[in-house]
C-alpha cells in the first residue's frame, strides 16, 4: 500500500505483473453492478409503460450478491488481507484506492434499500410480520423508494467511473493513463449491466427498452474507444509504444477479435436488427456483450501492465 | 420477425467455397473447426499441469511455442461464431431450443448429443481433422488422405444411421 | 514486392495482423454455413436418411469452387502451391478417424464446425455436442499417452503430402474439371433420390424436417461456370509456361544499390556466387553455388542475389526451388568489380559528379577495407530468413 505508483518505482516498472485475473473479474463485476444500479434506478423513475416484471424487481438482490463476489476478488488480491480495514481510517482525496473503499461503503446500503423497496409487497409483508422490529425502517424505505432510485443512479455512476479511474491511478502505465478510461468503463459497465438484466425473465417492453439502450451504449463505447486510441496516437513516444500493444503487438488479435468484433460490433448489429424488425431481444447478444465486457477488462489489466514509460526496457517483451 | 428460408444449397456452397479459397490464398491453409477444442483443452491443461501438457503426445506440440490460442484456426472459429450468429439473427432463427424429432425425448436427444460429441472429439484427434479440416479443406486441395477420410465419414454415417433413426425421422 | 499468393506464409501482415484475417474469413464461413441450414441438426442428419441431401450439395459445391480456384490460380502462377499447407497423408488413422467421425456425426446430428454455428443459433443440443467434443479430445490425449496400440495407429503412415494430381499424374486443373463434371452428375442423381425418399418416408409416417430448398437450377450455373473456368485454366497454364518458363528470377539489381543493401545489413539477404572460380568480390558472407545444384537451405522469404561472370540467363536456373525471391546482379562479377571495387575519379568542375563519386568511393572503401573504417565497418551481414521454415505438423483440422 505504501508503494508510490509513479514511474521511478521498480515495483510498477514493466515486466512485473502485479495485478492478475482477480482484478479483471472485480472490474467486470463492478461494472455490471454499476450498470444494474443505474438502470434499475432509471427504470423505477422514468420507465412507466407497464407493471415492472418480477425479475426486474428482484434484480437489486442479485446486485448485492455480485458486489460481494467482487469484493471477495479484490480481497484476494490485496497482499495484506487483514489490514484492509485500514482503508476506512483515512480518506485521501487524491487516492483512488481510498475513493473506492468509500464508494463501496455507499453502494452496499443503497443497493440494500433498493432491493428491499423493490421487493413485491406481499413478500415484504411476510418478512415484516416475522420480524416486526424492522417495520419502521421497512416502511420508510418503501416510501422513500424514489429517492433511493435517484441515489442508486448517482452511486452507480460513481462506482462505474471509479472502476476506470482505478487503472488510471497508475500514471506509470501509458496504456491506462487516459482521462477517457473512467467514461469508457462507465459506459461499458452500463452496457454489460443491461446485458446482464436481459438474461432474466423481463417482460417484452423492458426487453425492447434495454435492448435498444444497449445498442446506443455500444455505439457510445465504440466512440470512446476510438477517441482513446486517437488520444494515445497523438501522445508521446511511450503512448505510441503502448498503442502498439493492440496494433501489431501481442494483444492485437485478442483485442480486435474478442473485444471489438465479438463483444461490440456483433451484438450491436444483432440488437439493431432486432430493433428494426420489432423483435424481442433475446439472450444471444447479451451473452456476447458480457463476454466482450470481460475481455475488455482482462486485456486492459494485462496489456496495461505490459506497457511502461521505459519502453526500451519493455521492448524485449513484445 | 418472420423466419427466412435457407439459401439455395448451390449458392451457399459457392460462398462457402469462396471463403475456403480465401483461406488458401491468404493464409496458405484451409479452414478448420476441431483445432479450436484441441487448442483450448491444451491451453487449459497447460494452466493446471504444465509438465503433463508439455509431455503429452497430443498436446505438447500446441504449448511448445507460446500461447496455444494465438493461432489462425482459433481466431477463424471466433469468426465462425460471429458469422453464424449474425446469420441466425438476420434470418430470425436465433431461438433457444433442442432440435429433435418428435419421436424422441429431450433427455435422450441430449444424451446422444454428448455421446456423439465424445466420439467426434476422439475421431477428429485420431484423423488429424474433422469435416472442415480434412473433408472440406483437404478435399478441395485434392489431398489423397483427405478424400479417403471424406469417403469414410459418409460410410460411417450411413452404417449407423439405421440404428439411431428414432432421433431424426 | 510481388503479390503472389499465399500471403501469410510469405510474411505479409505480420503474425498478429495475419490472425485477424482469420476473423473475416471465418465470419463468411460461419454465415454461409448458417444460411445453408447447417445450424440445424435435423437438416444435417437428413443427409443420412437421403430425403434432404443439402449437406452433400453444399459441401461438394464448396469443394469444387475452392479446388477450381486454387488450382487455376496456381496453374497461371498466382499461387505458390508449395507454400499452401495441404493435409499430409496418414492413411490408417485417417480411415478410422473418418469412419468414427461419421458415426459421431449421425449420433449427435452435428459435426464440430456446424456445432459452433448451431450453438450461436441458440441450439442447446449443440452446446452438449461441443462439451462432448472437448471431452473426446481430452480422452484421446489420455489414450495416446496410455495406450501404445493407439499411439502406433496414430503415428502409422508416412505423413507425406500426397495430392491426387500427383498420384494420378495429371494437372490439378484438368482433375478439378473432371470433379466438377462428376459433381454435376451426382447432384442430378441426389435430387432424384431425395424426391423419392421424402415421398416414401412421408408415406410411412416419418417426422421429417421440411426445410429442403428445391430450386435445382443453381447446380447448372455453379458447376457450368466452374467447369469452364477450370478448362480455361487447364489450357492456359501450359501456354503461359511456354511463354516464360518458370518466372523464377523476379528482377535484376545493379551493383551500387546492391552494395548499399549489403552495407545496410538488409535482413534475409543472401548472395551466391555462381562462378566456378574466383574469390575476388570482397562481399562478406558470400556463398558459393553452381547453377545446376542449388544450396539445400534456401528458404521462402529470403532475397537471393545471384552473381555470374556476366549477365545470367534465367533459363539456367531450371532446377532451383520456388519460394525465395531471386535477383540477378546486372552485369555480373565484371560489373561489380568495375563499379564497386574500383574507385572513381570525377571531373572537378561538376558538383553532382563529385558527390556521386564521393558516395561511390566510400562504398568502394568499405568493401576494399581501406579507408573510413571508423565510419562503417560493422561485421558482415547476418543472413537470416524473414519467414521461418514451415512446421509440418499443424493443428489438424
Amino acid at each position: 500500500m505504501e508503494a508510490t505508483s509513479t514511474r521511478a518505482n521498480p515495483l510498477v516498472d514493466p515486466g512485473l505483473t502485479i495485478w492478475n485475473q482477480d482484478v479483471a473479474i472485480y472490474l467486470f463485476l463492478g461494472g455490471i453492478v454499476a450498470g444494474v444500479m443505474i438502470l434499475s434506478g432509471a427504470m423505477r423513475l422514468w420507465y412507466k409503460q407497464e407493471e415492472p416484471s418480477l425479475a426486474l424487481r428482484l434484480l437489486p438482490w442479485g446486485n448485492l450478491a455480485l458486489i460481494s463476489i467482487g469484493m471477495f476478488c479484490l480481497f484476494l488480491d490485496l497482499e495484506n488481507r487483514f489490514n484492509s480495514w485500514r482503508f476506512y481510517l483515512v480518506f485521501k482525496a487524491y487516492s483512488p484506492m481510498s475513493w473506492g473503499a468509500w464508494v463501496l461503503l455507499l453502494v452496499y446500503p443503497v443497493s440494500a434499500h433498493m432491493a428491499w423497496a423493490e421487493t413485491p409487497a406481499h413478500w415484504r409483508e411476510t418478512v415484516l410480520r416475522k420480524v416486526p422490529l424492522l417495520r419502521p425502517w421497512g416502511e420508510w424505505s418503501v416510501r422513500a423508494r424514489r429517492n433511493f432510485a435517484a441515489l442508486s443512479i448517482v452511486s452507480g455512476s460513481v462506482l462505474g467511473i471509479y472502476t476506470g479511474i482505478l487503472l488510471g491511478a497508475m500514471p506509470s502505465r501509458p496504456f491506462w493513463n487516459s482521462s477517457l478510461l473512467g467514461p469508457l468503463f462507465l459506459v461499458s459497465g452500463v452496457s454489460t449491466g443491461a446485458a446482464f438484466m436481459l438474461l432474466f425473465r423481463l417482460n417484452q417492453g423492458e426487453r425492447r427498452f434495454l435492448g435498444f439502450l444497449d445498442f446506443l451504449l455500444i455505439l457510445a463505447e465504440l466512440g470512446i474507444i476510438a477517441l482513446w486510441i486517437i488520444g494515445m496516437a497523438a501522445g508521446g513516444e511511450a503512448s505510441l509504444q503502448a498503442l502498439k500493444l493492440i496494433f501489431g503487438g501481442p494483444y492485437t488479435a485478442a483485442f480486435w477479435s474478442l473485444v471489438i468484433a465479438l463483444g461490440l460490433v456483433t451484438p450491436a448489429i444483432a440488437e439493431f436488427i432486432e430493433y428494426k424488425h420489432r423483435a424481442i431481444p433475446g439472450r444471444g447478444a447479451a451473452l456476447l456483450v458480457l463476454g466482450g465486457g470481460f475481455a475488455l477488462r482482462w486485456i486492459m489489466v494485462y496489456a496495461g501492465q505490459h506497457s511502461g514509460w521505459a519502453s526500451e526496457a519493455s521492448a524485449g517483451l513484445f | 420477425m418472420n423466419t427466412r428460408s435457407y439459401w439455395n444449397p448451390y449458392l451457399a456452397g459457392v460462398l462457402l467455397g469462396l471463403a475456403l479459397l480465401a483461406a488458401f490464398v491468404v493464409a496458405g491453409q484451409g479452414l478448420g473447426a476441431s483445432a479450436f477444442p484441441k487448442r483450448v483443452i491444451a491451453g487449459a491443461c497447460d494452466v493446471f499441469s504444465p509438465e503433463w501438457t508439455a509431455g503429452s503426445a497430443a498436446f505438447g506440440k500446441y504449448v511448445g511455442s507460446g500461447n496455444p490460442l494465438a493461432n489462425w484456426l482459433v481466431v477463424e472459429v471466433i469468426g465462425v461464431l460471429i458469422g453464424g450468429f449474425l446469420g441466425a439473427v438476420s434470418a430470425g432463427r436465433l431461438k433457444g431450443e433442442v432440435v429433435r424429432s418428435s419421436n424422441v425425448t429431450q433427455g435422450r436427444r441430449l444424451f446422444f448429443a454428448l455421446l456423439g460429441g465424445v466420439i467426434m472429439g476422439f475421431a477428429a484427434s485420431l484423423g488429424r481433422g474433422c469435416t472442415s479440416g480434412q473433408a472440406l479443406s483437404g478435399g478441395a486441395s485434392l489431398a489423397g488422405g483427405s478424400w479417403a477420410f471424406m469417403m469414410m465419414v459418409f460410410a460411417g454415417g450411413y452404417a449407423v444411421a439405421w440404428f439411431v433413426r428414432k432421433q431424426w425421422i | 514486392m510481388d503479390l503472389t499468393f499465399p500471403w501469410l506464409p510469405r510474411g505479409f501482415f505480420g503474425e498478429q495482423g495475419g490472425l485477424l484475417t482469420a476473423l473475416l474469413i471465418g465470419a463468411v464461413f460461419g454465415f454461409a454455413l448458417e444460411r445453408a441450414g447447417f445450424g440445424n441438426g435435423r437438416k444435417l442428419a437428413a443427409q443420412f436418411y437421403l430425403y434432404d441431401m443439402t449437406v452433400f450439395k453444399v459441401m461438394f459445391t464448396a469443394i469444387v469452387t475452392a479446388m477450381v480456384g486454387l488450382y487455376a490460380l496456381s496453374g497461371v502462377g498466382l499461387v505458390q502451391l508449395d507454400l499452401v499447407w495441404i493435409n499430409p497423408t496418414y492413411l490408417a488413422p485417417q480411415l478410422l478417424g473418418g469412419f468414427l467421425l461419421g458415426v459421431g456425426f449421425i449420433v449427435s446430428g452435428l459435426c464440430p464446425g456446424t456445432a459452433f454455428v448451431s450453438l450461436v443459433s441458440g441450439k442447446l443440443d449443440a452446446l452438449v455436442v461441443l462439451v462432448g467434443v472437448f471431452l473426446g479430445v481430452l480422452l484421446f490425449a489420455f489414450g495416446l499417452d496410455g495406450l501404445p496400440a493407439l499411439e502406433a495407429l496414430y503415428t502409422s503412415g508416412s505423413g507425406e503430402v500426397l495430392t491426387l494430381p500427383g498420384l494420378l499424374g495429371i494437372s490439378g486443373s484438368w482433375l478439378a474439371a473432371g470433379v466438377a463434371l462428376m459433381a454435376l452428375g451426382a447432384f442430378i442423381g441426389a435430387e432424384k433420390v431425395e424426391e423419392r425418399m421424402a415421398a416414401r418416408l412421408k408415406k410411412n409416417g416419418a417426422d421429417l424436417d421440411g426445410s429442403r430448398v428445391t430450386d435445382s437450377r443453381g447446380k447448372y450455373w455453379a458447376m457450368g461456370s466452374l467447369l469452364a473456368l477450370s478448362l480455361l485454366a487447364a489450357t492456359a497454364a501450359p501456354m503461359l509456361e511456354q511463354e516464360n518458363p518458370r518466372q523464377l528470377v523476379a528482377s535484376g539489381v545493379r551493383p551500387l544499390p546492391l552494395a548499399e543493401r549489403i552495407i545496410a545489413h538488409e535482413p534475409a539477404l543472401r548472395i551466391l556466387d555462381l562462378r566456378e572460380a574466383g574469390t575476388d568480390l570482397r562481399i562478406p558472407g558470400l556463398g558459393k553455388a553452381s547453377p545446376t545444384s542449388p544450396p539445400a537451405d534456401l528458404l521462402p522469404g529470403q532475397h537471393v542475389v545471384l552473381i555470374a561472370e556476366g549477365d545470367l540467363d534465367a533459363k539456367d536456373l531450371a532446377g532451383w526451388p520456388q519460394g525465395p525471391e531471386y535477383e540477378v546482379l546486372e552485369g555480373g562479377a565484371q560489373a561489380w568489380k568495375e563499379q564497386v571495387l574500383t574507385p572513381l575519379e570525377a571531373e572537378v568542375y561538376n558538383q553532382e559528379a563529385l558527390d556521386r563519386a564521393k558516395v561511390q568511393n566510400e562504398i568502394c572503401a568499405w568493401f576494399n577495407g581501406t579507408e573510413s573504417k571508423a565510419v562503417s565497418a560493422p561485421p558482415p551481414p547476418v543472413i537470416q530468413p524473414a519467414v521461418g521454415s514451415r512446421k509440418k505438423p499443424k493443428g489438424g483440422c
